[in-house]
């Protein structure tokens, strides 16, 4: 909608960086965003509003009541019903622009799906918070040639960097090094807290970057950008290509064009998902149950540890193996373990 | 011998990798400077961490 | 043994094919999907591993579009019987196998009507004639992609094109096609894709499958255990396992996913170029015999890597026969399970044609020999 000839755009169109020829290149541009997180809906919401053309959601969950600490645009209501994000982000933004298309695809990115959704797309924004599927994200956009950019947070602080395609570029996997966590022992927004601040923070970040990429800017921050805000910390690495990198100077993919990463099995007859990690380890299940005992109940034996707060229910095995309960859906199945014990 | 890890002095094993180091201060996917020089995870092993060396490691955020 | 039934089952496999089904039957033997310990689960993982390759290499959408079973012809049923109701109409082409071709006529006995478009030899079917065909009760469009008898390829593309445009439902019959010719369901518009395992996949015999468009929902052919939501008294309505009830064939799949996987190595392109290589010498070689005839188009260029000829004054048994006894060559004579095709060409009542299908492992040799074989029967001195 326009008020004659004035644009809902003209703040953007009068800022020196986009410009009304910027503005048009937002327009015709194609993004995905990997994830309704807290980060993710922030970004959703602000490249809407920007007038990005196309944008496709890609979330297979439903809103959860923790998450509207963080989460810009759910309410208790969407949370009472458990409503699927994507629908209800969907219905949001055509609100906000309806100018903009908005696509759903209500599924988790995996190994099957990565091409079809990153194929017809600009630029992937990664909102997730499993190391797995940035890892999946990295490979996929290598592969493809597509633009990238990190977000990642936890407690009160954030990292975000932009990975551009080029075989002198690096990649996540040149300063991601091989170690794995042991299940249970990765931080996590569930055993360390997370900020609105921080998410919202790195949602903007990507986002600033991303108009940038849009429009052709050459003012594109090269270096990943990493703050606390308790801390008071900002600072830059500038980060290499490391020419053994597996991905980006071997291209030996591990994840794309491939079946690796947990498993989710659903358990016959029960109300439960089993998650089975990648690598197994062994738990410590004294440390685990000491982050989580101001959340719910947790009691452990020799075997295993079980959590309950009321909602989560989880049964936790010393190789990382753990029983959901009250899932009947792989996505929460999934989102749950990536939360809580790490994915 | 003493490295400055995160501003903080800590006593190591002598020519002890920087693969090494990180493991045992439970680091796990983490980035890392040393002498103000990015280490790409590649060469971690291949480090080896001279008195004084003054390191700097983040851990990779990885929550949305 | 000088394997040129290639269009029949894939006589020489990838070596990784064969060391993969070994281990899956010795070292993996759980129930995919079922138990949920850790043989189960490796099986499992098989499985998945083959629904991601075959998904990639016809591009799907996601892994959960494809649904394995025996064979094409069990693909063809689902995507047909799932779909079809008494009072609809159906559209095919005078090339089809019996696959396809069975399942219509029987239907026809349900009030289902059916056309077959006259396909011309050398350029397929007419999209345009596909399009005048369609009428308000058009349902089903049902077209191979490569005929098995002359090798004559279809546009698939455009006829999808005519279908999406029409909202009429497009299923292919890859049979002769998959792993040869590049396949795109979402840019060529095919709503369901039926795939042999077995011939050009390179997989065991007992495998196949049916890509089936998200947008498709077709009645399951066969309902029963899928290993979840067991509480159910009806079949799921998640993919894949709404279609894949009973236990797979985990071995089969183990060699099937190297079998695409060496295709997607090796280049779909590449593997073209080397039995397009193939037919033309083989062809040049049978044209120097004024007395053996082609049927079906009269080049290698823009054709399956199949051949159907007839040797004047000889029965196409007896020369199958020849071929296989006195010098070790296995091609198939007949009718190919296609009479329409057979009637489309003419040779219906003449015992149908000698169809030689050299593949990507065939040598030049090989191909030399046959000619020679061939030469010397032609020239009657059997």
């Amino acid at each position: 909608m326009s008020n004659q000839n004035i644009s809902r755009y003209v703040r953007q169109e009068i800022f020196r960086g986009i410009g009304k020829a910027g503005q048009e290149k937002l327009k015709s541009a194609r993004v995905a965003i990997v994830e309704l997180s807290a980060i993710g809906t922030a970004v959703a919401n602000n490249l809407a509003r920007a007038g990005v053309g196309y944008i496709r959601l890609i979330d297979g969950d439903y809103v959860d009541i923790t998450e509207l600490q963080r989460q810009s645009l759910f309410t208790e209501e969407d949370a009472r019903e458990e409503r699927v994000k994507a629908v209800v982000m969907q219905e949001y933004l055509r609100k906000v622009n309806s100018d903009v298309t908005v696509d759903i695809h209500i599924a988790s990115l995996d190994s099957g799906n990565v091409d079809s959704l990153f194929e017809d797309i600009d630029l992937v924004i990664d909102a997730t918070d499993s190391m797995e599927t940035r890892l999946l994200i990295n490979e996929a956009c290598h592969a493809l040639k597509k633009p990238w950019i990190y977000g990642g947070a936890l407690a009160s602080s954030g990292m975000t960097m932009t990975f551009l395609p080029g075989h002198d570029k690096p990649c996540f996997k040149c300063f991601l090094g091989d170690e794995e966590y042991v299940p249970g022992e990765q931080p996590t927004c569930a055993t360390e807290g997370v900020l609105c601040s921080t998410t919202s923070m790195i949602a903007s970040l990507q986002c600033a970057e991303a108009l940038k990429i849009l429009t052709g800017s050459k003012d594109l921050r090269k270096d990943l950008l990493s703050f606390d805000l308790w801390d008071n910390s900002f600072d830059t690495f500038v980060i290499d290509k490391d020419p053994d990198c597996p991905v980006c100077g071997k291209k030996e993919y591990r994840y794309y064009g491939k079946i690796s990463g947990a498993h989710t099995v659903s358990m016959c007859g029960k109300d439960s998902m089993q998650i089975i990690p990648s690598h197994e380890g062994e738990v410590d299940f004294a440390r685990y149950a000491d982050k989580l005992q101001h959340q719910g109940t947790v009691k452990y034996t020799q075997y295993t540890l079980d959590f309950d707060d009321g909602d989560v229910q989880i049964k936790l095995f010393k190789t990382g193996r753990a029983i959901i309960k009250h899932v009947s859906d792989e996505q929460r199945a999934r989102a749950v373990y990536a939360e809580y014990i790490g994915l | 011998m003493i490295i400055i890890h995160n501003g903080e002095e800590t006593e190591v094993e002598e020519g002890i990798t920087l693969q090494k180091f990180l493991r045992q201060t439970g680091y796990r996917r983490v980035m890392v400077k040393v002498n103000g020089v990015q280490i790409t995870a590649s060469q971690f092993s291949s480090t080896e961490l001279k008195e004084g060396d003054e390191i700097l490691a983040k851990r990779i955020s990885g929550g949305g | 043994m000088i394997y040129l039934d290639y269009a029949a089952t894939s006589g020489k496999k990838p070596d990784e094919v064969y060391t993969a089904s070994d281990h899956a039957l010795r070292e993996v033997s759980g129930n995919p999907g079922r138990s949920g310990h850790k043989v189960s689960l490796a099986a499992g993982g098989i499985v998945s591993e083959a629904r991601l390759l075959a998904s990639r290499l016809f591009h799907a959408e996601s892994m959960e579009t494809i649904a394995f079973g025996v064979n094409t012809s069990e693909a063809l049923n689902l995507g047909i019987y799932g779909i079809v109701r008494p009072g609809d109409h159906v559209i095919t082409s005078s090339l089809e196998h019996n696959s396809v071709a069975r399942p219509l006529e029987h239907l026809k006995d349900d009030g289902v009507e059916v056309t077959k478009i006259k396909a011309d030899l050398t350029k397929g079917v007419d999209p345009e004639e596909v399009e005048a065909a369609i009428k308000d009760n058009t349902r089903l469009v049902v077209m191979t992609h490569v005929s098995n008898v002359t090798g004559t390829i279809n546009d698939i593309a455009a006829i999808g094109d005519v279908c999406r445009r029409h909202g009429v439902t497009f299923l292919v019959d890859a049979a002769q096609s998959a792993g040869v010719r590049t396949i795109d369901v979402q840019a060529m518009k095919i709503d369901m894709l039926a795939f042999p395992g077995h011939k050009c996949l390179y997989g065991p015999q007992g495998t196949g499958g049916l890509y089936i468009s998200p947008q498709v929902d077709l009645k399951p052919l066969i309902v029963g255990g899928t290993g979840t939501q067991s509480e159910l008294l009806h079949q799921p309505t998640s993919r894949p396992e709404r279609y894949e009830s009973g236990t797979l064939n985990t071995p089969g799949l183990a060699g099937l996913a190297k079998g695409v996987d060496f295709i997607l190595k090796t280049g779909i392109d590449a593997i073209a170029q080397k039995e397009h290589e193939l037919m033309s010498r083989l062809m040049e070689g049978v044209k120097e015999y004024d007395n053996i005839k082609i049927w079906g188009p009269q080049t290698a260029d823009n054709r399956g890597a199949v051949l159907s000829i007839t040797i004047d004054d000889t029965e196409p048994q007896d020369v199958s026969i020849f071929l296989d006894q006195i010098f070790d060559i296995a091609v198939r004579s007949g009718l190919h399970c296609a009479p329409y095709a057979h009637e489309t060409l003419g040779t219906l009542d003449k015992g149908g044609t000698v169809r030689i299908s050299p593949g990507y492992f065939t040598t030049m040799e090989e191909i030399e020999a046959c000619i020679e074989a061939l030469g010397i029967i032609a020239r009657g001195e059997i």
